[in-house]
């Protein structure tokens, strides 16, 4: 335990920089909502020809014509209390939020499973080969990735898989008997459903693809310029100077540059989860995404602020995490 | 493949070192002294655009950012149709549909019945402001506040950077949608109040006046990027400001007694100003690309103004029978995206030492010419000359006219170059230059009414000129 000496005061100090972060989240995402120019309670009572008593009457219980602090103060109490309601939907927002969020989750954890399979390999390829075809075709992936419209790249994807060979479908979301771990695929193979696998798989596999054929080529690029930057230290020409075979000096360089690369991808995930907005809207998917875009389109700013405040959220906490592992793997930062 | 890009490059160096030598000579000129104080200076920069030579990705990007940049400025000109103009023809028509005047539509029509080749021309111009004007607005404010935080450090820094927190906690979309949803009433009304600035920007997107009415939602979209786009320089900024901060010259500013907005402004951010190059180069392919994002979404621009990923959600409900309302507009979003990302890449390479080095050295300087000159005045007024006929006059044999000359002479003085006639390749290409201007002359007389007005008096001026020049140069010789 000695070894992890000012962790606690390290935490502190971060907890202090963490706490003023969120506050400015949920400040900034009220104040986004709270200066919609339109009148909301028109809109919700039914649009320009509600009755004024009835525009009245909702604009009282959304305490619409209260000051600025004390909605916010009412909408954080809800919030945190769990009980908030979209007035297009009567819905709690928070539940509806976690239904989209299972699924979101689901296509997250497949997208980052697929850019890892195809960019971290990739990435120590190119690194090991530096300067030829293989490594300038890496590079040119990564520039394709970043300049790839995700709503055209998932029209030609979808002709190709839906069209063409028919091997995905379009239209629902299946989902196994019992829900375990939360992960569609693993609780349908746990259960033996593999039916309902079979229908997950050819649902879930594109839109997550898409996703990951975005983002691999960057990983990759990443993992290169890492690996590199460990190859040329001089603990790595030490052990080549020492004699030992390539294989084990690279396992040396690799064991380094994945820190890095970790994070990389925790940040990654962390976007993924705040729904893929493009991908999800495509492929009609029941996710975050979309239904923050029908939010969008139904004026419904209750939800719009919760989605906003969630994803906002989800990032400051990777990072948090993110820092913390940092202090617990390198001692020169909690200094 | 290799030797084949190394002789090109080597030319290409010839080009680039020759554009440096008149850069540098017009300093000169300006100021005397100037070439003798930044020798070092010079051949930086011509180090640097040998190893951009080198690079093929880099130069395609290029390539394709001028293509982009081009089509965007003389787009809403050269367009053969006018997007105001909604169900001229039968929506959705494929592409090399004839209408029945027999016209080709190359890209067929769109969802509102109109040319979609046009809708793109237009389209770019729309992409290319709102990209400019998301950087112009968001970078100066980034840069502002990375310097004053790195500089001053301490609380200033901590306040500064919590509120870049905050904001870089947002995926860029999420919070570029919930501002462009938000905004557009406000937005509405500023340009009502403000007409002087809705003119402005009627004549930047290069509108119809009477649409002005629908740039609300388009600034909304501009404002909302910009606003999720700051604090990327407030943090690059401040990363690269911190370091520089430490150095020597910082130092030696301070202990002249020179302000700390001098110091900021005059000496920390000359330095920073490669890093920032390349940021911003590959940022405008990301917010091209997340500004067609929000149009697809349905913010943005609304029809009939054409935007290009409007033009791909309209097409969305005819996918995939109709392919090519799709596959059409997004390649080309996808080939300006590629090209921004490519020559970011190409200019990050060039900026960094490591790579520059390895190019060799041999850089000589070579006296300026008065023919040099004429020749890049020949260059100005050939570009000058297509643009003329083709946006002020919209005069296509005119244009044909135009490159004819230069194809023939190109293929006359490639001929004498051989045979070692022309020795001297600038006066060969100054010659050249005379004679195109001459034949331009002399064969404006075919021309239609309308063409030989303003081009053909600057061509006889130029043409008078450097007839003379060069029989002076001649007698010298």
């Amino acid at each position: 335990m000695i070894q992890l000496a000012g962790l606690g005061r390290y935490l502190v100090r971060r907890a202090i920089t963490f706490i003023p972060t969120i506050i400015g989240i949920t400040l900034l995402t009220f104040t986004i909502a709270f200066y919609t120019p339109a009148d909301p309670a028109r809109a919700w009572a039914g649009g320009q020809k509600a009755r004024p008593e009835v525009v009245e009457q909702v604009r009282k219980m959304y305490h619409l014509d209260e000051p600025f602090w004390t909605q916010y103060y009412f909408f954080m109490r809800h919030i945190l209390s769990g009980s908030i309601y979209s007035p297009v939907t009567h819905n709690n927002i928070i539940v509806e939020w976690m239904q989209g969020f299972i699924v979101t989750a689901n296509i997250a954890v497949l997208a980052t499973f697929f850019t890892i399979i195809l960019g971290i390999p990739l990435g120590i390829i190119a690194a090991l080969r530096k300067d030829t075809a293989i490594d300038n075709a890496v590079r040119l992936l990564a520039l394709i990735g970043y300049s790839t419209p995700s709503f055209w790249i998932a029209y030609i994807f979808v002709w190709i898989f839906y069209d063409v060979l028919r091997w995905i479908t379009l239209v629902g979301v299946p989902i196994p008997s019992r829900i375990i771990t939360g992960l569609f695929v693993i609780d349908a193979i746990i259960l033996g459903e593999f039916n309902i696998l079979d229908a997950i798989v050819s649902r879930l596999l594109l839109p997550s693809f898409i996703l990951a054929f975005i983002s691999f080529g960057g990983l990759a690029r990443y993992v290169r310029n890492t690996m590199l930057d460990v190859l040329s230290s001089d603990y790595i020409l030490y052990a080549h100077a020492r004699g030992l075979p390539p294989f084990r000096v690279w396992k040396h360089a690799l064991k380094n540059s994945l820190i890095p690369v970790v994070t990389v991808i925790l940040f990654m995930f962390a976007g993924l989860l705040s729904g893929a907005i493009i991908t999800e809207t495509v492929f009609q998917l029941p996710g975050i995404g979309y239904k923050y875009v029908l939010a969008i389109n139904n004026f419904d700013i209750p939800s719009i602020i919760l989605y906003t405040l969630m994803t906002g959220l989800f990032i400051v906490i990777t990072s948090l995490l993110v820092d913390i592992l940092y202090a617990i793997i390198d001692p020169r930062i909690r200094l | 493949m290799g030797v084949i890009w190394i002789k090109i490059a080597k030319r290409l160096d010839k080009f680039t070192d020759k554009i440096i030598d008149i850069y540098a000579a017009l300093r000169e000129f300006i100021s005397p002294g100037w070439k003798t104080k930044n020798r070092s200076k010079v051949s930086e920069l011509k180090l640097m655009l040998r190893a951009f030579n080198r690079s093929p990705l880099a130069w395609t990007g290029l390539t394709l950012v001028l293509l982009f940049i081009i089509i965007g400025i003389i787009g809403p000109y050269v367009a053969p149709e006018p997007y105001w103009e909604v169900y001229v023809y039968p929506k959705n028509m494929p592409p090399g549909w004839v209408d029945s005047n027999g016209v080709v539509h190359l890209f067929g029509t769109d969802y509102y019945g109109r040319d979609l080749l046009s809708m793109i021309l237009w389209g770019a111009r729309i992409s290319l402001v709102i990209g400019l004007a998301v950087i112009a607005l968001g970078v100066p404010l980034g840069i502002i506040l990375g310097l004053v935080a790195a500089y001053y450090g301490g609380k200033v820094d901590e306040v500064i950077m919590r509120i870049v927190d905050v904001f870089y906690s947002f995926p860029a979309l999420v919070l570029a949608i919930a501002l462009s949803a938000t905004l557009p009433s406000r937005i509405d009304i500023l340009l009502r109040e403000v007409p002087i600035l809705k003119d402005f920007l009627v004549l930047l997107f290069g509108i119809r006046p009477e649409h002005g009415g629908y740039l609300a939602t388009t600034v909304s979209i501009i404002v909302a990027m910009a606003v999720v786009w700051w604090p990327v320089y407030t943090r690059l900024l401040r990363a690269v400001a911190l370091s520089e901060r430490e150095k020597v010259y910082v130092e030696a500013a301070k202990a002249l007694g020179l302000s700390d907005r001098t110091i900021m402004f005059k000496h920390i951010l000359p330095n920073t100003s490669s890093v920032l190059l390349v940021t911003i180069t590959i940022d405008l392919g990301s917010i091209i690309i997340l500004e067609a994002a929000l149009s697809f979404l349905g913010l943005g621009p609304q029809p009939p103004l054409p935007e290009i990923g409007r033009l791909i959600s309209d097409g969305r409900a005819y996918w995939p029978e109709k392919w090519w309302l799709i596959i059409i507009p997004g390649a080309f979003l996808f080939i300006v995206g590629l090209g921004w990302n490519l020559l970011g890449d190409g200019l990050r390479d060039i900026f960094d030492p490591k790579t520059r080095r390895s190019i060799e050295f041999g850089i000589k300087e070579r006296p300026i010419m008065v023919h040099d000159i004429i020749g890049l005045l020949g260059d100005i007024a050939i570009i000058a000359g297509f643009l003329t006929a083709g946006i002020v006059y919209r005069d296509a044999p005119g244009m044909v006219i135009l490159f004819a000359p230069l194809v023939l002479l190109y293929v006359v003085w490639k001929g004498l170059n051989t045979v070692r006639f022309l020795s001297r390749h600038y006066v060969g290409y100054a010659l050249g230059l005379i004679a195109y201007l001459w034949l331009i002359t002399a064969l404006a007389k075919f021309l239609p009414s309308t063409y030989p007005s303003g081009l053909i008096v600057l061509c006889g001026v130029v043409l008078k000129m450097s007839s003379e020049e060069i029989g002076k140069r001649r007698g010298v010789k």
